[in-house]
């Protein structure tokens, strides 16, 4: 006696043309259900004899299994193109905006101003600081620039009364720092400094750089080093460097530090005038004077000084024309940095 | 100061050399040369005549002339005003290339053949002069090439001068730097005066009343002088260097000067009365100047006076009356030295710069008088047939002669060096330093124009500038420092500055000082710190406070029609507070103006600013472990009821509110402006800039809320700390959602507070939690009169 699977027949075409999980469902229903077809088949059962009876059942057993693969083929097919179609349906317009995390800006002078304090704080150097508005005393007396010196030609001050003036340079942050500690001292001194000139090329307000170090053995060699590595670090490693004699009243001998311009590569442009440099610094070893205003011993101790306009390194590294705009906060300048 | 090659050619024989080769070694030992001028041949320019001179038929401002070079005649339509028959010109003929590249070619003008062209001052380059045409001396052979007249070609150098070089404000101080940079011979200046027997003790004397101020004042009288034009070769060099010829007398004062750095003056003799005497001014005297201005002197100034009236202002500028006019007949030379600091004074006070006053101010050579009142003698005598009479007036002060002792090792020592004894010698001497060497000892005497040699680094520092700056090895300090944390307050500014652009603001640097009349909006005029000498108006005061920058930051920024405006400004503030110094301190300010968010399809619904802005700042402060209070303000220019003072521990270290409307009125800014200011060295004395790990309960954590509603007078601070105090378990309270209107009384808000619960030992269970909660609004009712909602 065979099993007539007559009634079972269609599962295979009833499960290919389900076209959702749910049609899927009612297939299985149908036919595994409690009294679903499949399970009819045990009715068949009790008119078979013992002796088949075991293998009778394992057939309906196989009966079971296959169309349960077919279902589960078809559960997995379903479930996945059901998934695509919910994906489809997610999808965005990729090119609206983010949400707007607007970036704000730090100020082209500050981030150069970090710049330098952090390639001379990783060489040594402490960072100092001091009063904007200083005591004539400090930004001239100390420095060995007296009253009637013709390099106070080359300043133009703002005062506040006949001692009190608007610094204009921060090398008083270094008389102050002299005045009160005994080297080694190494340090430098960032900030706002003042001058009463403006024009295209001059702002009544500007930031400078100054640098001190004072020991003993300090050697115009050493000058030359720091400042190389200095400026090498600030514009790159193959960049030339080249020193200059020249005159500052607070050192001797003094040197203007010039770099090849960055602009042209050194051949010559309108930046560099044509001489394929470009003026950075200007330093020299601190005159003996300096040491006996503050009241050093001497002939004990040598040291270098030097200076640099932040505004013109940010001028250069970013390609900036017009010294102005630094200060007239407009945004779609700060928005650039 | 500029240089002419060709003049230097008087002093060293430059004439083999690149002048870019000797711009590049002067550059390098100190004299920066700014600039080149090549000044070039011009060919095909030559001397000539116009033989006749006629009007343009067909044009009233031209002239048809004929123009003879002494070998041919060209017809030539000229445009000059100035052009006449019979003038010896410059003709530059068909084929010449004039300076700015200008070609000469064989012309139709206005119907007229014209082959060549006459020339005026600024057409060959020598002068901006475009008055007429040039007339020269009819003396010249014709055909003469124009170069040989004016010393073409030449090249000029544009050379900066440190204040310390002094003697560099002369062709002679140049060519003795060229003559040691390439170790050639110096040429002697040769000449010789044919003294008459006429003793110039007849023609007056000489009184110096203030020695120290003038130490040496000659004086020479040269007679029957022609005042006339100098000869060219004078001209040429003048205005090679930009000086402009005038007659033979005042350029011969002139070309001494640029020469040898030496100043004269000139005096018509006629116009003294009795002796020259050098004296202080007294209080109030007046002179009309050579620049027809009337000065007016104090007793600190010193003069040039004859027995009864001033004549010029020592070592500044001659009087009108007493100068060389064209009628001179007998001139009196002054050839003197006048003291630095009593010249800068005087110059300085009458606010006068002359090139004569430059050069006292910085120094002359105080021996070289004596030798100058001889050359400037002999030129007059020269060139403007003078008899000079016999003897010279005046006093001479030998200036004390200065040695500086150095030692070698020393020196090497301070340069970083290893420059040999013998190398040192050789450098010294050519530079005339008359070194002397005893052991490793260098003792030298400075010549008397190298007035800024006292000191052993004045020393080093010529031998380092000749020995070469590049030749000087390039070393690293041998210092015992490593690298330098950088100070807490620059480090918390930075870091700051980072978070603050992250959060979107934007870094703004103004002016310190501002306009007096706009602060007075926020602070009051007692604490003001006012500039003296302010550029303008609006930049005479120091900022009392940093946001009234940042104001007039957002209003430039509103004006340049950006919607929303975020800027940060870390700046110090400048009080009056009685002291040598106004107190100075770091602040940070910041401000938003219009909607915060951007207009976008994204951005959430608009939220209040102050709120925004308390946001950003206790982000700030929890950086550093600190939290603030916020206490109501009573600052005059907030808005009262949106405006809170800044407490920390106790101190109050600034504000956060939004700009009085009244106050933005005032400040022309038309959006709402919400702000804060803080004390960044209070801030910084409360900092924790390093601190320990917290254990945490490994537990986890459960969210309970609780809405109530109450008076909307409640402080939410208040019912926060009321919740928090009711239980250990309650780690964290926040205000989670604020509701009031439809379904809320008037005057009452609704509150959900979510409680974060934790222990530490143990896994809550509801019913704990619940019971806690129960607890916490029978607090906040008793507290605040709460009900549930
Ligand atoms: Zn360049």
């Amino acid at each position: 006696m065979e099993l007539d699977l007559s009634s079972i027949q269609g599962y295979e075409q009833e499960i290919a043309s389900a076209k959702t999980s749910d049609e899927l469902y009612q297939v299985k229903v149908k036919y595994l259900g409690k009294k679903g077809l499949i399970s009819g088949l045990n009715k068949q059962l009790k008119d078979v004899p013992n002796e088949h009876k075991k293998d009778f059942g394992m057939k309906m057993g196989e009966v079971r299994k296959s169309f349960e693969a077919v279902f589960d083929a078809k559960e997995a097919d379903l479930a996945k193109s059901e998934m695509d179609a919910k994906l489809v349906s997610e999808a965005l317009d990729i090119t609206m905006e983010g949400f707007p995390m607007d970036a704000g800006s730090q100020h082209p002078i500050m981030s150069v101003y970090y710049e330098i304090a952090d390639i001379f704080s990783s060489m040594g150097f402490e960072v100092a600081v001091g009063p904007e508005v200083e005591l004539e005393h400090y930004n001239f007396d100390m420095l060995n620039i007296p009253a009637e010196h013709p390099a106070r030609d080359m300043q133009d001050t703002f005062y506040i009364s006949d001692n009190v003036l608007l610094r204009t340079h921060t090398s008083p942050v270094q008389a102050r720092v002299m005045e009160s500690t005994t080297p080694p001292i190494k340090i430098i001194a960032p900030g706002k400094v003042y001058r009463c000139d403006y024009d295209i090329t001059h702002t009544p307000m500007f930031h400078q750089v100054e640098g001190l170090l004072v020991d003993k053995n300090v050697t115009f060699a050493d000058l030359k080093g720091t400042l190389t590595t200095f400026i090498q670090r600030m514009f790159g490693s193959n960049v030339p460097v080249r020193f200059r004699p020249s005159f500052f009243p607070f050192t001797e001998p003094s040197a203007e530090v010039d770099m090849g311009c960055t602009i042209c590569g050194s051949v010559g442009c309108r930046v560099c005038k044509g001489t394929g440099w470009i003026e950075i610094l200007g330093s020299g070893m601190c005159n003996d004077e300096l040491y006996r205003h503050a009241g050093y011993e001497a002939g004990v101790y040598s040291g270098f000084a030097f200076g640099m306009g932040i505004e013109r390194i940010a001028m250069l590294k970013y390609g900036i024309g017009d010294l102005r705009s630094f200060f007239e906060n407009n945004l779609k300048f700060l928005r650039q940095f | 100061m500029k240089v002419s090659i060709n003049w230097l050619n008087k002093f060293v024989d430059v004439s083999d050399l690149d002048p870019k080769d000797i711009a590049e070694k002067l550059t390098m030992c100190g004299l920066e040369v700014d600039a080149i001028e090549e000044k070039g041949s011009l060919n095909n320019v030559v001397v000539a005549k116009v033989m006749k001179c006629d009007k343009h038929p067909d044009a009233d401002k031209l002239s048809l002339t004929e123009v003879f070079d002494g070998t041919e005649t060209y017809q030539v339509v000229c445009g000059a005003p100035n052009v006449a028959e019979g003038q010896t010109v410059v003709f530059a003929k068909v084929g010449a290339v004039l300076p700015g590249d200008f070609k000469i070619k064989a012309a139709k003008i206005r119907g007229l053949e014209s082959l060549g062209m006459i020339c005026a001052e600024d057409e060959i380059g020598i002068s901006d002069d475009h008055d007429g045409i040039m007339i020269l001396d009819s003396s010249l052979e014709l055909g003469t090439p124009i170069d040989e007249i004016l010393g073409l070609p030449d090249t000029v150098l544009e050379i900066g001068i440190t204040p310390n070089r002094a003697d560099c404000l002369s062709i002679i101080g140049y060519a003795r730097e060229i003559a040691a940079l390439y170790d050639r011979p110096m040429k002697t200046n040769e000449y010789t005066i044919n003294e008459t027997d006429d003793a110039v003790t007849n023609y007056g004397g000489v009184e110096i009343k203030n020695k120290e101020a003038c130490p040496t004042y000659l004086g020479r009288v040269i007679k029957d002088v022609t005042i006339k034009p100098s000869p060219l070769w004078m001209q040429n060099r003048l205005r090679a260097i930009g000086v402009r010829p005038i007659s033979n007398v005042v350029d011969i004062t002139n070309y001494v000067l640029f020469e040898y750095g030496q100043p004269l003056h000139t005096f018509d003799l006629k116009e003294i009365d009795g002796k020259i005497i050098v004296r202080n001014a007294s209080e109030g005297e007046k002179l009309l100047t050579l620049d027809e201005k009337e000065r007016t002197f104090d007793s600190s100034m010193l003069l040039i006076t004859d027995e009864k009236k001033s004549l010029a202002v020592a070592g500044v500028m001659g009087g009108e009356h007493s100068g060389i006019s064209d009628d001179t007949k007998d001139v009196f030379l002054e050839c003197a030295y006048f003291e630095p600091k009593q010249t800068r004074m005087t110059a300085r006070k009458l606010g006068m710069q002359t090139d004569a006053s430059y050069r006292y101010e910085r120094g002359i050579d105080p021996v070289n008088t004596k030798e100058m009142v001889e050359y400037a003698s002999y030129l007059l005598q020269e060139l403007c047939g003078g008899k000079v009479c016999k003897g010279v007036l005046g006093e001479y002060n030998e200036p004390e002669v200065k040695t500086v002792k150095v030692n070698a090792g020393w020196l090497n020592g301070y340069l970083g060096t290893d420059i040999s004894i013998d190398q040192m010698d050789q450098i010294l001497s050519g530079l005339n330093m008359n070194p002397i060497v005893t052991g490793t000892d260098i003792t030298i005497t400075a010549p008397s124009y190298r007035i800024d040699m006292s000191t052993r680094q004045d020393v080093a520092e010529e031998i380092a500038r000749m020995y070469g700056y590049d030749n000087i090895p390039t070393t690293l300090p041998k210092i015992d420092a490593d690298s330098m944390p950088m100070q807490p307050i620059l480090q918390m500014r930075k870091d700051i500055a980072q978070k603050l652009k992250t959060l979107g603001f934007n870094e703004a640097i103004n002016y310190s000082f501002m306009k007096a009349d706009f602060l007075k909006l926020f602070d009051d005029e007692k604490k003001f710190v006012k500039l003296m000498n302010p550029i303008s108006e609006d930049m005479d005061t120091m900022r009392t406070q940093v946001f009234p920058g940042l104001l007039s930051t957002i209003k430039y920024n509103l004006n340049n029609g950006f919607k929303q405006v975020r800027f940060f400004e870390f700046a110090s503030n400048f009080v009056e507070v009685g002291e040598k110094l106004p107190e100075q301190r770091m602040k940070l300010s910041a401000c938003t103006a219009g909607e915060f968010w951007p207009m976008s399809w994204g951005a959430p619904a608009s939220s209040e600013p102050f709120f925004i802005l308390k946001g950003v700042l206790e982000n700030i402060l929890s950086q550093y472990k600190v939290t603030a209070t916020f206490v109501k303000s009573d600052k005059a220019f907030l808005h009262p009821g949106k405006s809170a003072d800044v407490i920390i521990n106790g101190e109050n270290v600034g504000f956060i509110g939004e700009l009085h409307p009244a106050s933005a009125d005032a400040a022309e800014i038309r959006e709402s402006v919400t702000m804060f200011e803080i004390d960044m060295l209070t801030f910084k004395e409360n900092a924790k800039f390093t601190y320990k790990y917290e254990n945490f309960s490994k537990f986890p954590s459960v969210y309970k809320d609780i809405s109530v509603v109450v008076a909307k007078t409640t402080p939410t601070e208040k019912m926060e700390e009321c919740i928090k105090a009711t239980s250990k378990l309650a780690e964290d309270v926040f205000l989670f959602d604020v509701y009031e209107g439809k379904g809320i009384e008037e005057g009452q808000v609704s509150r959900t507070f979510r409680v974060l619960f934790t222990a530490s030992d143990r896994t809550l269970t509801d019913e704990e939690t619940n019971s806690t909660l129960t607890d916490m609004i029978a607090n906040l009712e008793k507290d605040f009169g709460a009900v549930l909602r």
